[in-house]
């Protein structure tokens, strides 16, 4: 094993093997890397020719521009909280690539749960195991395995051959564990790479709540390039949200995808409101019969941004349930994109599965696409899909002003109770956040 | 509190849909407005509370003597005006809890403080005595509310908004006799204090629980005649029919 050359900065892209090269990490990893970079190198970045990638040209974007460097293994050890935090399972803090705090209930670290960052996860896994190799490191590589071997485009390999830092949360089976974790991304700096992969395996019938908070310095430039795999075990049942806030000079680019076994539910939620530009792409494989899924999305971009957010709905398995809300309302010269997909594949008789997206354009100038697609490949399905874009209504804000509201708080409760069918079911802890960021964004359009 | 509509016109695009309404009505009268469908009830309705489809042509409405045309909707409504809609909107995702805390709030702004126990108190009394369930409290305001639960909910807001003038569009349409019967026992409640109504409807029904003081007939954008109760069992008897009759206009015809 290498040591690690704390702090050494690599170029994003031409630097990628020797970045590789430098981190100190088991041949496990390290194969799974190069096996990433390998597609990586063959592939295109992705151009406006391909539908998904068609509303949102990245050809402008220089990524050898900007630099990356590993996780400093030894910053989270200093400064672990032993302090537990009420309704806090477990917290772990990032500031770039460092992990900065750590906590974990001790009555869950006893029984078996694993929350720590991927970096110590990976040294503390190091040994060749070969056959002994812990349950839960031979989850996560098979997770990376699965998502290099699906991807379908280079952002996603250059990923996982350059990931930074990262989580890990193993839930051994029949867990519940009703307090939530809690993820924090705090960026920062120039022309920064940071890359987080977050790990979340639920054994049978194991239960929980993840909320992941990315935000960052007012100014800088951060090139965020995500990554969430979760697998969801027989019976499972896994809550993650995610809130998005970078600054408007930084890009966000990031994958979720969920695999979910027989019986198992997933609610997942994203609400997006930084970066200049984002695109993000959330899977769920609904692959053991009886699963379900929700996926929420909340969006709200203004001034100039582009938010482009994807679902997809895949039933692998009969007698499956997914549900898309994604919800937008787009201000100023901004642009929204949601794109859905429900694919049905022939396992998947007695499906039901639809989407919707709602677009608000708060002026003109602002801009919504609604893509909903529907591919099935067996009868006996109940699929559907709604959108619909439209403007606030004046008979609304009219009918409150008929109840005294003046016109601007009007249209206020009117944006609030647009995405609150969506904040309200979402994780409680982030709910006022959300909601205060929804009033930030707030400017009057007095349309009555 | 008086209200007077004089000479009151308005048109929506290039269509004059008031065409000179006149009325005057007090806090503390009972008045009914009837009239065919499309004679113009709501659009008076809408344009004394400012709706912005429509455009003032001419004429004023006067509260207490000031006219309200130049002030915005949600200054008239604070002046102490109602107006309870023949089809409420659906606000999501705003439950009927939180709308009528703030509505409150607004509405006793400085007048007497809104805590939250008293608010509460009152809505779930006001809730009962309109045999509305308590569960309503946390449901989106109108969203997949049956026809008669919009209607009830209206009358809700008005309790606890405790206007001095109320318009009921059509409030009654659409009720079973039950329902009806606690419509205007909201009504009748709101009378025990200085409280003036302008109840548009089509049935006579109501109107045996709400007793009016003055019937007016709306026919082609205008009040075309005024009078006591005795007009609506003439209406129940005779239908329309007469009204077209003695006071149509035939429409100018332009080429
Ligand atoms: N928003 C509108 N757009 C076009 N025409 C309208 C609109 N609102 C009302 N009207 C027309 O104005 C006339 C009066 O309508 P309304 O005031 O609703 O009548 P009433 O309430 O007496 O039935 C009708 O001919 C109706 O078609
Ligand atoms: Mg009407």
């Amino acid at each position: 094993m290498k040591n690690n050359t704390v702090g050494e900065v690599f170029t994003g892209v031409d630097g990628l093997g020797d970045y590789i090269g430098s981190l100190p990490e088991p041949d496990w990893m390290r194969e799974t890397r190069l096996a990433a970079l390998e597609r990586f190198s063959t592939m295109d970045w992705p151009d406006t020719a391909v539908e998904e990638w068609r509303r949102s040209d990245i050809s402008s974007y220089d990524f050898n521009a900007y630099n990356m460097r590993g996780a400093q293994q030894s910053a989270a050890a200093d400064s672990a909280d032993p302090q537990a935090e009420p309704d806090v399972a477990g917290r772990i803090s990032f500031e770039g690539p460092d992990a900065v705090a750590t906590s974990l209930d001790p009555d869950l670290a006893s029984q078996g749960v694993i929350f720590e960052p991927l970096s110590e996860f990976v040294l503390q896994n190091s040994a060749n195991h070969g056959g002994n190799m812990s349950k839960a490191t031979r989850a996560v590589r098979d997770l990376i395995m699965d998502s290099v071997h699906k991807a379908d485009n280079k952002l996603k390999l250059w990923h996982y051959a350059g990931w930074t830092h990262g989580v890990v949360l193993y839930v051994p089976r029949f867990m519940e564990i009703k307090n939530c974790f809690v993820l924090d991304f705090q960026e920062s700096g120039d022309s920064v790479i940071s890359a987080p992969q977050v790990f979340v395996v639920l054994e049978e019938g194991a239960r929980v709540e993840v909320i992941q908070r990315v935000h960052g310095a007012d100014e800088g430039v951060v090139l965020l390039n995500e990554s969430v795999d979760i697998h969801i075990g027989d019976g499972a049942a896994c809550k993650y949200v995610a809130l998005h806030n970078l600054n408007i000079d930084s890009s966000s680019f990031g994958t979720t995808l969920a695999r979910i076994s027989r019986d198992g539910h997933l609610h997942h939620g994203i609400a997006a409101f930084g970066s200049m530009f984002t695109k993000f792409r959330v899977d769920a494989e609904l692959n053991g019969p009886g699963s379900d899924v929700l996926l929420d999305g909340i969006y709200y971009p203004a001034e100039d941004q582009h938010v482009d957010l994807r679902t997809v709905q895949t039933h692998f398995a009969p007698k499956c349930a997914s549900h898309a809300l994604y919800r937008g309302a787009i201000r100023d010269e901004a642009h929204g994109v949601y794109q859905g997909l429900i694919y049905v594949g022939d396992e998947g008789s007695e499906t039901d599965a639809y989407l919707t997206n709602n677009n608000l354009l708060l002026n003109d100038g602002a801009q919504a696409d609604s893509i909903p697609c529907l591919q099935i490949h067996t009868n006996d399905v109940k699929c559907s899909h709604g959108s619909t874009t439209g403007k606030l209504n004046r008979n609304e804000v009219f009918y409150l002003a008929s109840r005294g509201f003046s016109p601007e708080e009007a249209e206020e409760i009117l944006l609030q109770g647009f995405f609150e069918p969506i904040v309200a079911r979402l994780p409680g802890a982030l709910q006022e956040e959300i909601r205060d960021l929804i009033a930030a964004r707030f400017v009057p359009v007095d349309i009555l | 509190m008086e209200i007077k509509i004089e000479g009151l016109e308005a048109k929506i695009g290039d269509t004059p849909i008031l065409r000179g309404v006149d009325l005057t009505m007090n806090s503390g009268e009972v008045h009914a407005l009837m009239g065919p469908n499309g004679s113009g009830k709501s659009t008076l309705s809408n344009v004394v509370f400012g709706h912005p489809s429509y455009e003032v042509t001419g004429g004023r409405v006067l509260v207490d003597g000031e006219d309200i045309l130049e002030m915005e909707p949600h200054e008239r409504a604070r002046l102490g005006l109602f107006l309870a809609f023949q089809y409420p909107v659906e606000i999501s995702g705003v439950t009927v809890g939180r709308f009528l805390r703030r509505a409150v709030e607004i509405r006793f702004e400085g007048q007497k403080e809104v805590r939250t126990k008293g608010f509460l108190k009152d809505l779930r009394e006001a809730m009962d005595f309109m045999e509305i369930d308590q569960q309503f409290i946390n449901r989106y305001l109108n969203e997949g509310f049956s026809g008669g639960e919009k209607k009830r909910m209206e009358i809700l807001q008005m309790l606890m908004l405790q206007p001095q003038f109320s318009i009921l569009d059509e409030t009654d349409s659409g009720l079973d006799i039950d329902a009806l019967a606690v419509v205007a026992r909201g009504v009748n409640k709101m009378r025990e204090h200085d409280f003036g109504a302008l109840i548009i409807t089509h049935y006579q029904r109501i109107l045996d629980h709400i007793k009016p003081d003055f019937v007016h007939i709306m026919y082609q954008g205008r009040i075309v005649t005024s009078g006591g109760g005795e007009i609506v069992t003439e209406l129940e008897k005779r239908g329309y029919d007469w009204v077209r009759a003695q006071y149509g206009q035939e429409e100018e015809v332009h080429e």
